[in-house]
C-alpha cells in the first residue's frame, strides 16, 4: 500500500473516531428526547407545564397580570391570556375573553364572546353552546337568562334550551369588577407556570433552538458529521472485511 | 421560481378548502327532518352510570354532561362533538329504528385526517347497529393519515347509539 493511501486511511479511522465521540452526546440527547417525543400524547406532553424559574426565564416568559374579574358566590372568576382562574384554581382554556358569569340553583354559566359554557358545582363543564358575538350575561329576578349580541336581546328560560327575542329591562348584567390584590398577584404568579409546556421544551432540544438561535445550525453541523459518520463507518468495515476475506483466501 | 410560487398558492388554498365548517347545525337538522318542522330539543343528562359506558367508549372522561338531541317517532338525531388529535370534530348522526342511517362531519377543524368527511368513510356506519357490548355491529375501515379522526367518529357513532338506547322507554 502506498505511503498516500496509507495516510488517507489513518486520517479516516482518527476522523471516524473523534466525530463518534464527539458527536455522542448529540446522538444520545436526540435520541432520548426524539423516543420521548414519539410518546408525547400518552405523556400529556403538550398538557404539562414547565414550573422551574429557571427555564420560564430562559425562554423569557414574564408573568402576565390580569385587574379585573367577574365576583360570583363569594369566588372570582378571571382571565390570564387564554387560561380561566376560578379563584386560584385553573377552569379551562379559552382565546376568546370573558365577558361574564351567573348562576342558577345547578349550574353557573360563563359568557365568552363565542360560547356560553355550563359549568357544574364541582367545576365540570356539562355542555358549550356557541353564539356569534356574545357582549354581555345577566338574568332577571325570575330566573330567565339574557344574553346581549349583535342580533339584540334574547332570553331563555327553558335551561338554555331556546332563546327569544326580548324587552325586558331589568336585567342584572353581570360586570367585571376589580380583582382583590393578593389574587392578582397569585394568578400573575400562576400565568408563568402555565405557559410553557413540556412538549414545546423537548422539541426546542431535539432541534437545537433551545441553544440559541445558533443552536439549530449546530445540530444540522452535526446531522451532518451524522452522515459522514456512517459513511465512513461502512467504509472501514468493508476494507476490514474485505482484507479479511483476501488473507482467508 | 414564478412556478413554485403557484404550486405552493395552490396548495395553501386547496389545504384551506379541507378543514372548516360543511354544514350548520340548523342545516343538519333540516335535512334530517326534510319535509317536516323541526322537533324542539331534548336534554340527556350524563349521570352515573352512563357517565362510566361514556367514558368507556370515548377511552376518556366525558367533556360534557348534558347533550341535545331531536326526537321524532322512531328516529333521534345527535350534534357531538370528539377531539381528534387537538381540535373537536363536530358531527351530525341520524339514528332511525335504533339503527344508524346518515353520519355526517359538520366540522372538521384539524389539519390532518379530513378524508373522514368523505360519503366513502361515513356510508360504513349506515345500518350499524349497538351491539351487546356497546360496539357496533360492523367493522370500520380506516384511512393511512386519519387514524385519529376514525377513531373519533366511531367513538361518535357509539356514543350516539348508547344515548339512543338509553332515552328508549
Amino acid at each position: 500500500m502506498s505511503q498516500r493511501r496509507k495516510s488517507l486511511w489513518r486520517w479516516l479511522f482518527k476522523f471516524h473516531r473523534y466525530t463518534g465521540l464527539s458527536s455522542a452526546l448529540i446522538i444520545i440527547m436526540s435520541a432520548i428526547t426524539g423516543i420521548v417525543l414519539n410518546h408525547s400524547d400518552e405523556l400529556s406532553l403538550d398538557k404539562r407545564f414547565v414550573v422551574s424559574s429557571k427555564l420560564l426565564d430562559w425562554y423569557g416568559i414574564k408573568a402576565s397580570s390580569a385587574n379585573q374579574g367577574f365576583a360570583i358566590q363569594q369566588q372570582w372568576l378571571s382571565q390570564l391570556n387564554t387560561h380561566v382562574y376560578l379563584d386560584d384554581k385553573f377552569l379551562l382554556d379559552s382565546p376568546q375573553p370573558l365577558v361574564g358569569i351567573i348562576y342558577t340553583a345547578d349550574y353557573r354559566v360563563i359568557a365568552f364572546s363565542n360560547r356560553l359554557v355550563l359549568v357544574s358545582q364541582q367545576a365540570e363543564i356539562i355542555e358549550e353552546i356557541s353564539f356569534d358575538n356574545l357582549q354581555a350575561l345577566g338574568k332577571n329576578n325570575d330566573g330567565g337568562i339574557f344574553i346581549k349580541t349583535a342580533a339584540g336581546l334574547q332570553i331563555s328560560t327553558d335551561d338554555l334550551l331556546t332563546w327569544q327575542a326580548s324587552q325586558a329591562t331589568k336585567i342584572h348584567w353581570s360586570t367585571a369588577l376589580t380583582l382583590p390584590t393578593t389574587l392578582q398577584q397569585h394568578l400573575q404568579q400562576q400565568s408563568r407556570q402555565n405557559t410553557l409546556p413540556y412538549e414545546r421544551v423537548l422539541l426546542d432540544i431535539h432541534s437545537g433552538r433551545f441553544f440559541g438561535q445558533y443552536g439549530i445550525y449546530v445540530i444540522d453541523f452535526m446531522a451532518i458529521l451524522f452522515i459522514l459518520l456512517v459513511i465512513s463507518g461502512l467504509w472501514i468495515w468493508l476494507r476490514h472485511t474485505l482484507k479479511t476475506h483476501r488473507k482467508k483466501n | 421560481m414564478f412556478k413554485q410560487l403557484l404550486c405552493l398558492l395552490f396548495f395553501v388554498i386547496s389545504f384551506s378548502s379541507f378543514a372548516g365548517e360543511y354544514q350548520t347545525n340548523e342545516e343538519f337538522l333540516q335535512q334530517a327532518f326534510v319535509g317536516q318542522a323541526v322537533p324542539k330539543a331534548k336534554l340527556l343528562w350524563i349521570k352515573s352510570p352512563l357517565k362510566q359506558t361514556v367514558a368507556d367508549i370515548l377511552q376518556h372522561r366525558p367533556s360534557f354532561l348534558r347533550t341535545r338531541y331531536w326526537q321524532l317517532d322512531n328516529k333521534t338525531v345527535w350534534i357531538l362533538n370528539e377531539t381528534g388529535k387537538t381540535k373537536p370534530i363536530s358531527v351530525g348522526i341520524i339514528i332511525e329504528n335504533n339503527q344508524i342511517s346518515l353520519v355526517k362531519v359538520l366540522a372538521f377543524r384539524e389539519s390532518r385526517g379530513w378524508e373522514v368527511k368523505h360519503d366513502f368513510f361515513t356510508n360504513q356506519f349506515k345500518q350499524a347497529q349497538l351491539t351487546d357490548n356497546q360496539k357496533l355491529s360492523q367493522p370500520i375501515d380506516g384511512i393511512s393519515g386519519a387514524t385519529l379522526s376514525v377513531r373519533a367518529l366511531t367513538k361518535l357513532s357509539t356514543l350516539a347509539l348508547v344515548f339512543n338506547q338509553h332515552i328508549q322507554p
